[in-house]
């Protein structure tokens, strides 16, 4: 059961015909104005890790895995939010930004369940890819620290449970329900550490289905069509299903449509949360 | 740390997770656990939110902390290492002061 995996480019293409030509990683390259740095190594085959960046959502830099070095530029931005420049260098890998990327994916996974093998996106999660692109091997902090793993999941939803122990809070669903949906549902209610998706204000996901921005609860997903890999609903377009189960294991938003491929409670919640088998 | 994560928005992660983790980190030094190993771990954390955050406030944070460090080292190495609690040390001072 594994996913066709479009490339993502991180940020949306910038709509300029000015061309600007910098080097990355030593490699000239040419791309419009106003693209981020993110996206210019992604066209010219470098990939930087990145969890909160996707090319369907504006640039947001929470993740801080995308971090670059630019000769003769202050600190180490991230390359996600940072627009080309004429005759910019970047360097996408150094031994200081290895170390900044394996520093952030061990706070990540300081404050995440450690069930991959039996997690339902255990072989299609960014957050386990990043940790091996990143090379994290251990986690210094120990797990005995303040956490969220035992935080109650929310299954008020018939379509998702929203499980807020594996929810890393990159504001991906947020932003699409924002941006792409335009429903503004969802919001990250608290602060810091206590940081928590949710539909308003201590709203459980099932309250207000009036605003849903996936599968709006007068148009649910339809099993007879999902079966077919093709859902009803604006989003879902992608449905993949379980042949033997007769059941949708899960849905995944078709990616020009909605951006939280990954981290969506709402659409796609394989990450942050568990789809659940509807029964067709 | 205690404030940063008691201030923190909480967008990015080092000022998120790390001023958390930084308060735990402290604290076991100050209980004395594995002490040379979480000063290290304390040092690459100090880096990270220095250079890994999104804004001044997780990015200036580990400031009081590395001057407490460099200029009081000895604040981080003398302290008991075993069974020490912050309270009874606060009172066995102020009993001291009393006298």
């Amino acid at each position: 059961m594994t996913l066709i995996k479009e490339p993502d480019y991180g940020t949306p293409a910038a709509d300029s015909e000015q061309i600007v030509e910098l080097q990355i990683d030593g490699q000239p390259v040419k791309v419009p104005a106003g693209t981020s740095v993110m996206r210019a190594a992604a066209l010219a085959g470098f990939s930087i890790p990145k969890l909160c960046a996707t090319d369907s959502l504006e640039a947001f830099g929470s993740c801080r895995l995308c971090l670059v070095e630019i000769e003769g530029g202050r600190g180490t931005p991230a390359s996600c939010t940072t627009p080309v420049a004429a005759g910019m260098k970047v360097k996408t890998q150094t031994p200081k930004l290895e170390k900044l990327r394996r520093g952030v994916m061990e706070l990540y996974i300081s404050d995440h369940p450690l069930d991959c093998l039996t997690c339902p996106a255990n072989g299609d999660c960014e957050l386990q890819d990043m940790a091996g692109v990143v090379g994290l091997r251990e986690v210094r902090y120990g797990f005995d620290g303040e956490n969220h793993l035992d935080a109650p999941t929310d299954s008020s939803n018939p379509y998702f449970d929203f499980d807020e122990s594996k929810c890393i809070a990159c504001s991906r669903c947020v932003r699409a329900c924002s941006e792409v949906q335009g429903t503004f549902a969802l919001t990250i209610a608290g602060r810091g550490f206590d940081s928590k998706v949710s539909a308003s204000a201590g709203e459980l996901f099932f309250s207000i289905p009036s605003v849903f921005p996936a599968v709006p609860a007068s148009r649910p997903a339809r099993p007879r069509r999902c079966r077919k890999n093709r859902s009803s609903t604006s989003v879902c377009r992608l449905v993949r299903s379980s042949p033997l189960a007769r059941t949708v294991a899960s849905a995944v938003p078709s990616r020009p449509k909605c951006a939280a491929t990954s981290w969506c409670a709402w659409c796609r919640t394989r990450t942050a949360g568990r789809t659940k088998a509807i029964p067709a | 740390m205690e404030f940063c994560a008691e201030e923190s928005c909480g967008k990015c992660t080092p000022c998120r997770i790390g001023s958390v983790r930084g308060v735990e980190v402290i604290d076991k030094i100050i209980a004395g656990h594995n002490r040379s190993q979480n000063l290290v771990v304390l040092d690459d954390l100090c880096d990270l939110m220095t250079d890994g955050s999104l804004c001044a406030m997780g990015g200036l944070t580990p400031m009081p902390v590395r001057s407490a460090m460099k200029h009081f080292p000895e604040d981080f190495q003398k302290l008991p290492t075993e069974n020490f609690s912050i309270l009874d040390a606060t009172e066995s001072l102020a009993t001291e002061a009393g006298r």
